[in-house]
């Protein structure tokens, strides 16, 4: 396997799942759009800090 | 549409024009340079790194703002004329997933690759050597493109069921 290409997959996964979950999860309600901006931004603010703490092997 | 068909028209096809360049230098990336890369002897790899990732570097992160662009303008079209319908939705989750990769190319990739040229081309000129932290910064990055590489797969299926299968979310049950 390339290097790296299990946390490409991990991430990519919790990204989509918390991106499309938030999205399907918001009523559409005007007054609340929150889960559709707040859930996956979340998930990328998560991978950010992750990719943030690794070190060279 | 606010922007009238022929505009919108306009802009969906360089959307599409500058994600081909954008998603067609990830995969070249991540399904091909390394493969070639790593069967390099180190003389070589130090001459041909620099050159390639300064060339396929500007090339990666200007497709990804114009595709991103384009796109940002698009959504807000699509925006005004279907509201809150299921195909906005399907291609909102596209959205907000391109939204992530391109912030990864600018704010992950493209912050750590530029230290990382920089410090080969300071110790291409005599400077001081690459130092050890490099690899640091190359590991940062390199996750940053396995994972957009892995979104990529997900950001063009819902780009496309938006048009093609607009009943994907009452599927998901939304």
């Amino acid at each position: 396997m390339q290097p790296e290409w299990d946390k490409g997959w991990i991430w990519g996964i919790i990204i989509v799942a918390l991106t499309a979950g938030g999205v399907v999860y918001d009523s559409g309600d005007p007054a609340s759009y929150w889960p559709a901006l707040v859930i996956p931004l979340a998930g990328w603010v998560l991978f950010v800090a992750y990719v943030e703490t690794q070190k060279a092997k | 549409m606010a922007f009238g068909e022929d505009l919108h028209a306009t802009f969906r096809w360089l959307h599409i024009g500058f994600g081909i360049l954008w998603i067609g230098l990830l995969y070249f990336f991540n399904f091909i340079q390394w493969r070639i890369l790593k069967d390099l002897q180190d003389a070589t790899k130090k001459d041909l790194m620099p050159k390639m990732l300064h060339h396929n570097l500007l090339w990666f992160r200007y497709a990804a703002l114009g595709t991103w662009g384009f796109g940002a303008l698009l959504l807000w079209d699509v925006w005004d004329s279907d509201g809150y319908e299921n195909r906005f939705r399907t291609i909102l989750i596209g959205a907000w997933l391109g939204t992530f990769m391109f912030l990864n190319v600018w704010g992950v990739i493209w912050r750590y690759q530029k230290k990382n040229l920089g410090a080969m081309a300071a110790a291409a000129a005599g400077g001081p050597p690459v130092p050890p932290e490099a690899k640091t910064w190359v590991r940062r990055a390199t996750i940053a493109s396995r994972t957009n590489t892995v979104l990529s797969f997900f950001m063009l299926y819902f780009m496309v069921a938006s048009t093609h299968m607009s009943s994907l979310l009452g599927k998901m049950g939304g």
